[in-house]
Order: C-alpha cells, then structure tokens, then sequence
C-alpha cells in the first residue's frame, strides 16, 4: 500500500527513528563496555575512547541504510521489511567483497583489527537492528497506534 | 636515547591501529636478551640508529586454538611507518585506502631512571615475554576479546619507570584493547607456571 504521509513527515520520522536508535546503540555498547571492562579487570573502562569510536561506527554502519530504506518504503510502494532487507542485502554484499579483497592484500592485518568482528555479527547485527529502527509502540502496548 | 611510542594503521585494513616502541640510541649498538638468546641490533630509521619493537598475530600451528601474540623486532610495517613517523619516507601502507600516517608520543624515563636503564628495563620485558611467551603462549582471538599489540606495549609500559604513563597509551582511534593487559609476570621474570589470564586457554 501506497505511503500517503506528506514528505517532509516521512523524513522527519526517519530521522527520528535514527535517533532513537542511535541512543539504543550508545546505551548498549556502554553497557558492553561495562561488562567488557568487569570480566577483563579494566579498571577504568570508560577512560580509553574506543567505545565512543565503536558507538558511532555501528551508529552509522546500521542507521545509514535503515534511514534510506525507510526512505525507500516512505516514497514507494515497498514496505519497510522489503526495503531494508533489500539495502542490507547491498550493503553486505559491498562489505564482504571489500573483506575479500583486503584478505587478499599481501601481509593483511585484517585479523587484527575490529573488522574482523563485523564479518562474523554483521548479518545478525542487522537483523537485529530491524526492530530497533522500525520499533512500534503497539509491538509492546496493544493498544497503541 | 629517546623513546617513543607510535601507533600505525594495519596493513591493508583502514580501521584499527597498531602500537609499537621506538628507541633511538646515540650509536649503533646491539643488545644481546640473554634469556630469548638473541641480539637486538639497532637499524637506521630516518638516519638515526633504532631499535623498533612491537608484537604480532603470528598465525595459529595445527594443533592451536588461537593466534599467538609474539614479538618481532623490525616487523616490516612497522619499521616502514617508524621512518615514515621521523621524517623518512612514506610508509610502505601510505598508498592504501583509508591510511592514516603514523602518530606517537615521546615518553621519558621516571627521576632517578637513565635513558640507558629504562631502554634496559623495557629489553629486559621483552626478553622475559620472549621466552614466557614460547613456553605458554598468550592468545591473539578476536579484537576486543583478548590480548594485542596494543595490550603488549601498554603492559611492558606498566612495568618500566615512566615518567609521563598516565598520558600515554591511548590513541585517539580503533587502537583495540590498549586498555587491556597481559600480567606483568610476563615481564618481570621466567615465569613457570605463566598465569594465563586469557580466557581461551584456561
């Protein structure tokens, strides 16, 4: 079915939804750092900045093409579902040719460094995302809208 | 003698740095580690003599679960971004996508320290690491889960006398667990058993 909200709706409710999931990832990469930093005997875990960097990396590696899907199903006739699965779908597909390509760097230190990590989670990374981004409140409270 | 510690991007990668020890001498010199039985000689970087020491992912034998976290002096990259770092060259990485030129800061041996016994003091960690290391390995998994490069130099820097510690260690960008460290025994003698603080091999 054909999205009728005006424009400037559609992307003012993007934008809103980045938002707060933007603030769902901070929250949860704080509290991995937290956890991170108990099991590890860090004692100041929040002092170095490297979970403010992953923060925003994830912000942006999972917020960029749910924005744009939901663009997508905002202006056309694709639901949101469809749409994001399709940005993901070239999404990953760009990232594992680019992973495939550094792999083949002589002397690559890609096991070395935090990408490797995105090659294992980042399929179920985006499908988790999905509800974060497209959360509704009746998905919780049945009689919201 | 100067020292200095410097973080570099990963070969071939453009997200993550690395950290290695730079430590300038006023001569050639060598270095004999008596308990590894190697002999560290300086190499020129940048037209100064240097020794340039850092650890590595050093892949996995058939039998092991993980990579090791070992030491190599004058790894190739390293070595190409410390005389990128000192004016020389570019580094052998600076055509790479993402590149990031090297950065570091200089560190200074506590009141009281030489020059000549800090640069002892951090040989002598390396020396202990090399062997303790052989005999019971420290895991190099996946970033953010274990022990690196960057753990290596901010432990070794835990157990010398420097002045300026607390300003150090942590760059500004994806140096992964710089924060985490590998026990100091692992440095300040031959340690039999080594604790293994690495959950993959306890």
């Amino acid at each position: 079915m054909h999205n009728t909200k005006p424009s400037i709706s559609i992307i003012k409710d993007s934008f809103t939804r980045l938002l707060m999931a933007s603030i769902f990832i901070l929250v949860l990469i704080a509290l991995m750092t937290f956890i991170r930093g108990v099991s590890s005997d860090i004692e100041n875990p929040f002092s170095s900045d490297d979970w403010l960097w992953i923060s925003l990396f994830l912000i942006l590696w999972n917020g960029v093409p749910a924005f744009l899907s939901a663009l997508i199903s905002g202006f056309t006739a694709w639901g949101s579902f469809k749409s994001y699965i399709v940005c993901i779908t070239l999404q990953l597909l760009a990232f594992y040719i680019f992973i495939y390509k550094v792999s083949s760097v002589e002397g690559n230190e890609l096991s070395s460094s935090p990408l490797i990590l995105l090659v294992y989670i980042s399929i179920p990374l985006a499908l988790m995302y999905y509800p974060v981004f497209y959360f509704r409140r009746n998905w919780i409270f049945k009689n919201s809208q | 003698m100067e020292f200095h510690l410097i973080a570099r991007s990963l070969n071939g990668v453009p997200v993550g740095l690395h950290q290695f020890i730079v430590i300038f001498t006023d001569s050639p010199r060598s270095f004999p580690l008596r308990f590894s039985r190697t002999t560290l000689t300086t190499r020129k970087v940048a037209g100064r003599d240097a020794l340039v020491l850092g650890a590595h992912n050093i892949k996995r034998s058939s039998d092991a679960k993980y990579n090791r976290l070992t030491f190599i002096p004058f790894e190739a990259a390293d070595l190409s971004a410390a005389v990128e770092y000192f004016g020389g060259s570019p580094s052998n990485l600076s055509n790479q996508f993402g590149y990031d030129k090297p950065t570091g800061v200089q560190f200074f041996p506590e009141n009281g320290t030489s020059d000549l016994g800090l640069a002892v003091q951090i040989l002598s960690a390396v020396d202990y690491y090399s062997v303790n290391e052989n005999s019971y390995p420290i895991a190099y998994p996946l970033p953010w889960f274990g022990k690196n490069s960057n753990s290596w130099t901010n432990s070794i820097l835990d157990v010398v006398k420097v002045a300026n510690r607390s300003s150090i260690g942590d760059f500004s960008g994806a140096d992964a667990a710089n924060d985490v460290r590998i026990h100091p025994m692992y440095f300040q003698g031959r340690c039999k058993p080594c604790t293994i603080q690495n959950p993959a091999y306890r």
